[in-house]
C-alpha cells in the first residue's frame, strides 16, 4: 500500500480498496477505479473500507467486468485531465477526439454480452451508483425495444400482456400513428 | 430469490425466464430504460404490459439522460388555400430525428392553420384559434380541442402562430401564443392594407385555454412583406427566443428580419435585409437558434443564379445588428439530390434545418442540417459547424397528389403531452 514519505497525491493514486463479491471473491482496485462508483465513494469518505467493501447484491463475474469498464473510464477520466494541460489546443483536442473514439470502442466491445449478463450489470450499475455504466447499459436495452411493436417487444422478452382490451384499446386510441 | 433464479438461467434454455429478469430490474430501472426511447417506441413499449405503462408514465416525468435534448420533428402537410376549409381531415407528416428510420403518417383538423411549440392550431373561425398537443387527440375529434377566447381581430388569410415557453415559466408550463398577419381577403386575392395588430395570449396548455384574453400590440412591420402576403405563406416567424425576449420574423420572400421584443411587446427597429450583395437568398427561411446557448441566431435561405445550380446556404447572423456570417453549404451532391428546380421549403429550430425540396415528377425530397459547436463546447467562443443528413424517402401518399401546395413546419413534440393526465 502507499509508502510512507510519499507525495500525498501519490499515496492517493496507489491507494487500493478491495471489494468482495456475493461469492466471497476479492479483488483490488485503485481509489480512482472504485470512486468512479458513488456508493463506493461514500463508503471511502465515511471511512469504513477497512478490511474491504462487502458487496452482497454482485456476483464475482458481475463485479469482474463492473470493474472493467471502471479500470478504462477511470484512466479515460484521468488521462483527460493530464492532457488539458499539457497540449496545445489542437494537439488537445486531437487526443482528446482519440481518447473519445477509444472510450466509444471500449463500450461497444464491452456490451456485446448476453442478455442475462446486460440485465445484472443494469442491476450492479445501479446498486453501486455508476451513472455512466447505467446509462451505458439502459441504453443498450432501449435499443433492443427500439422500433418493435408490443407483440415483438413480448416475444423478445417472454412478457405476458396483462392489458385489458379497454386498456389497449385506450392507448392506442389518441396515438394509433405510432401503432402503424 | 436471486439466487435460485440465476441457477435457473444458467442451466435453463437462456431465453426463459426473461419476463423474471424484468421483474428484478423493478419499476424503476424499467421507467429509466423507457426514458431512453424516442417517443414513438416509448408509446409503442406503453403497449406491452401493465408494468410497462405505469413504466413509460413514469418514463416520461424523467430527465432525458443520456440524450442532449428532444430535437425538433420537421412536418409536412398539404396547405390550405384559405378561401374554403379543407373538406374532412388532411393527411400529415411527420419525422423525428431521434427515431430517423422512417416517417410518420397522421391527421391534421380540417381547419389547421400552423404547428408551433409541440401544438396544432386550428382555425375553427376567422376569430378563432384552437389547439391540441401535436400528433395527439386530433383523431378524437374537434371536441378534443382546447380554444383560446376570440381574437380581437378575425384572421381570414393564414395568419403566422408562434408558440413558445411564457417568458418566466418554467418547462413550459405556460405557453405563449403569438398571432400576426393573416390579414386582407381569403386566398389574398384582393390586395388590401392588413394592419391588423399583433396578438398575444398566454394560457396553461393543459388547464382552462380560455381563461385570459389577447393583448393587442403593435402591426408586423410592412417592410416584411407585401401587405396582403402577410400570410404563412411567405412570413415565418421563429421560435428562437434569442435573449429569452426576441422573436424573430422573416419574410420568406423579402428576406427581411424583424425581431418581436416580448418584454416591450413592440417590433423593434425596422426590418433589414440580413445578407448583403452578392449573396442575396432568394428564398430565405427559419431563424433557429443554436441549441447550446440558445442565444445564437441562424438563417438558411436558397441562393440561384442565373443558369448556375442552386445552393442552400446557413448563415449566423448578429441578432443586434443583424449582420450575417455564412456558417456552410449544403454539399453540392446533396443540394443536386434535395433541391431539384421546384419549390423549397427550409424549417428549424434549436440548431435544427430541414430542408424540403419538390421533385420534378411529384414527390418530396428532403434533409435535415445540424448546427453544432464547432470546438466541442471547450471554452471560447464556439466556431459553428453544419453537420447535414439526408432523411429517408417519405411515404407514397405523400406524392403531389397526397399533399397539394405543401407546407412545412418544425416543432418539438413534448412527451408531457402524451402521459399527462388531462
Amino acid at each position: 500500500m502507499a509508502s510512507a514519505g510519499s507525495g500525498d497525491e501519490k499515496a492517493a493514486a496507489a491507494a487500493m480498496i478491495t471489494l468482495i463479491s456475493s461469492d466471497n471473491e476479492k479483488f483490488e482496485v485503485t481509489e480512482a477505479t472504485a470512486t468512479l462508483s458513488q456508493t463506493i465513494r461514500h463508503m471511502i469518505e465515511d471511512g469504513c473500507t477497512d478490511g474491504g467493501v462487502p458487496l452482497p447484491n454482485v456476483t464475482s463475474k458481475i463485479l469482474a467486468r463492473v470493474i472493467e469498464y471502471c479500470k478504462k473510464h477511470a484512466t479515460a477520466a484521468a488521462g483527460e485531465e493530464g492532457s488539458s494541460s499539457s497540449f496545445s489546443d489542437a494537439a488537445f483536442l486531437e487526443v482528446d477526439r482519440a481518447f473519445l473514439e477509444e472510450l466509444e470502442e471500449f463500450d461497444d466491445a464491452f456490451l456485446e454480452v448476453d442478455r442475462a449478463t446486460l440485465f445484472d450489470l443494469i442491476l450492479a450499475a445501479n446498486y453501486l451508483d455508476i451513472k455512466g455504466l447505467l446509462n451505458l447499459t439502459c441504453q443498450k436495452v432501449a435499443d433492443s425495444v427500439k422500433g418493435k411493436t408490443p407483440e415483438q417487444i413480448r416475444e423478445m422478452y417472454n412478457i405476458v400482456n396483462d392489458l385489458t382490451p379497454e386498456e389497449e384499446a385506450e392507448i392506442r386510441r389518441e396515438t394509433q400513428w405510432a401503432f402503424e | 430469490m436471486s439466487d435460485g433464479l440465476r441457477e435457473q438461467r444458467e442451466d435453463g434454455d437462456g431465453d426463459a425466464d426473461t419476463d423474471a429478469w424484468w421483474d428484478r430490474l423493478g419499476g424503476d430501472m424499467t421507467a429509466l430504460i423507457l426514458s431512453k426511447l424516442p417517443l414513438r417506441s416509448m408509446l409503442r413499449a406503453s403497449a406491452v404490459c401493465k408494468a410497462w405503462r405505469a413504466a413509460a408514465i413514469r418514463a416520461s416525468t424523467l430527465p432525458r439522460h443520456g440524450r442532449r435534448r428532444t430535437h425538433p420533428w420537421l412536418f409536412l402537410h398539404g396547405r390550405s388555400n384559405g378561401v374554403l376549409p379543407h373538406a374532412g381531415r388532411r393527411t400529415a407528416f411527420a419525422f423525428d430525428p431521434d427515431e430517423p428510420s422512417s416517417w410518420v403518417s397522421f391527421t391534421l383538423p380540417p381547419d389547421f392553420v400552423a404547428g408551433a411549440g409541440g401544438f396544432a392550431f386550428a382555425a375553427p373561425s376567422p376569430s378563432r384559434l384552437a389547439f391540441a398537443p401535436l400528433l395527439r387527440e386530433l383523431c378524437c375529434g374537434i371536441t378534443a380541442m382546447r380554444h383560446a377566447p376570440p381574437l380581437a381581430s378575425p384572421r381570414y388569410n393564414n395568419p403566422v402562430v408562434a408558440a413558445v415557453a411564457a417568458p418566466g415559466s418554467r418547462d413550459g408550463e405556460r405557453l405563449l401564443l403569438v398571432v400576426a398577419g393573416g390579414g386582407g381577403f381569403p386566398g389574398g386575392l384582393v390586395d388590401i392594407d392588413d394592419h391588423l395588430p399583433t396578438e398575444l395570449y398566454e394560457c396553461d396548455p393543459h388547464g382552462d385555454a380560455a381563461a385570459g384574453v389577447w393583448v393587442q400590440c403593435a402591426p408586423l412591420p410592412e417592410e416584411l412583406g407585401s401587405a396582403a402576403s402577410s400570410s404563412s405563406s411567405s412570413l415565418s416567424i421563429s421560435p428562437a427566443l434569442v435573449g429569452g425576449r426576441f422573436l424573430f420574423a422573416c419574410g420568406i420572400h423579402s428576406c427581411a428580419v424583424s425581431a418581436f421584443d416580448l418584454s416591450r411587446r413592440a417590433w423593434a427597429a425596422p426590418p433589414r435585409e440580413v445578407c448583403s450583395p452578392p449573396v442575396v437568398p432568394r428564398l430565405a427561411a427559419a431563424f433557429v437558434a443554436t441549441a447550446r446557448r440558445g442565444r445564437r441566431l441562424l438563417l438558411a435561405g436558397l441562393v440561384e443564379e442565373e443558369g448556375q445550380r442552386r445552393a442552400l446556404g446557413v448563415w449566423e447572423v448578429e441578432p443586434d445588428t443583424l449582420a450575417a456570417s455564412r456558417v456552410g453549404e449544403m454539399p453540392a451532391e446533396m443540394a443536386a439530390a434535395v433541391l431539384g428546380s421546384g419549390g423549397v421549403r427550409c424549417v428549424g429550430q434549436d440548431g435544427v434545418i430541414y430542408v424540403v425540396g419538390e421533385e420534378e415528377h411529384g414527390g418530396y425530397r428532403a434533409c435535415a442540417c445540424e448546427v453544432i459547436g464547432g470546438n466541442d463546447g471547450r471554452g471560447g467562443e464556439d466556431k459553428l459547424a453544419c453537420r447535414w443528413s439526408r432523411l429517408p424517402p417519405l411515404p407514397a401518399a405523400a406524392g403531389r397528389s397526397g399533399i397539394r401546395r405543401m407546407a412545412a413546419f418544425c416543432s418539438p413534440v413534448l412527451l408531457r403531452n402524451y402521459f399527462h393526465a388531462d
